[in-house]
């Protein structure tokens, strides 16, 4: 079963593996992306992140779209992990019933804007954000269970 | 001379510095550098910066707080992006591993130094030493 497809820029790390693992019972994760799912050498380094107990795997986009029923009709309690919007959009595109993304961590560097402190967007990204948003998949921003969810699309809004 | 960049969570690279300076005194050349707010791209570049900005270094050693997080997996990213430099990268970064890269940087060649980082962080977990929970 897939209970979170999060939008996170830092991939597998503490929130994932400590705080969501541990709130959803999870024992695997799953990351989406090419440029990754291309490089043994990164493929490594994003997997040895993956605490004792759990698996991880690293696929390409058309190789999720490829298994996203199996990972929903299947017992393992999985996390479903994308770096970037665009992948997130890539995915939804090919046909996928995504119905809601939760959004953790997008941080600030040169050309993005602040919408919450662990979200900043640039342009590019908030027309992929608002793409999905009239595409009708909620985009909750919540890095860590304990805090409570916020609405993107609304703060986005048409701004 | 060897350098020594800290790449930790929240304010923990700054704490264990100021802390370790309280022990021995100034230590110099230790960049701190916090993953707190920063893309993993910002993250990766302010270590390579880090390791490159001065000239007449032997090696870099980057201390990271926790393996498997952002902070080591960037750590690991810029050392392979090759500064010029040698780097090496530890993780589970401590107050003893950070006292004693004070004392040994400039006794031993980079390898060694790295390696015994690794040790003497890991000499510094003890115990548990179990008490009855007081009383007589």
């Amino acid at each position: 079963m897939i209970l979170l497809v999060r939008v996170d820029e830092r991939l597998i790390h503490g929130q994932v593996t400590v705080a969501w693992r541990g709130a959803l019972d999870l024992d695997t994760f799953a990351v989406v992306d090419d440029e990754l799912a291309g490089s043994d050498w990164e493929k490594d380094l994003v997997l040895a992140a993956a605490p004792d107990g759990t698996a991880a795997e690293i696929v390409t986009v058309a190789d999720a779209v490829r298994l996203w029923s199996d990972w929903k009709a299947d017992a393992r309690r999985r996390m479903v992990l994308v770096q970037s919007f665009a992948s997130a959009r890539s995915i939804f595109a090919s046909g996928v019933d995504l119905e809601s993304l939760n959004v953790g961590g997008l941080h600030k560097r040169e050309g993005r804007k602040e919408f919450l402190p662990y979200v900043w967007l640039d342009s590019a990204e908030m027309e992929t954000c608002r793409y999905l948003c009239r595409s009708g998949v909620t985009l909750e921003a919540q890095n860590v269970p304990a805090t409570s969810g916020v609405n993107l699309c609304a703060r986005i809004g048409d701004s | 001379m060897i350098r020594a960049v800290l790449v930790c969570h929240g304010e923990l690279s700054a704490a264990l510095l100021t802390s370790a300076e309280e022990i021995v005194g100034h230590i110099p050349d230790v960049v701190c550098i916090s993953n707190r707010g920063k893309s993993p791209e910002i993250v990766r570049q302010e270590i390579i910066h880090a390791a490159g900005e001065s000239a007449g270094l032997s090696g870099v050693l980057v201390m990271a707080d926790l393996f498997g997080s952002s902070c080591w997996r960037c750590a690991m990213e810029a050392a392979r992006a090759r500064t010029g430099v040698p780097m090496a990268v530890v993780t589970g970064v401590n107050l003893g591993m950070l006292l004693s890269f004070s004392q040994k940087r400039d006794i031993m060649d980079f390898p060694t130094l790295a390696s015994t980082m690794a040790e003497d962080g890991r000499r510094g977990i003890n115990g548990p030493a179990f008490s009855s929970g007081g009383g007589t």
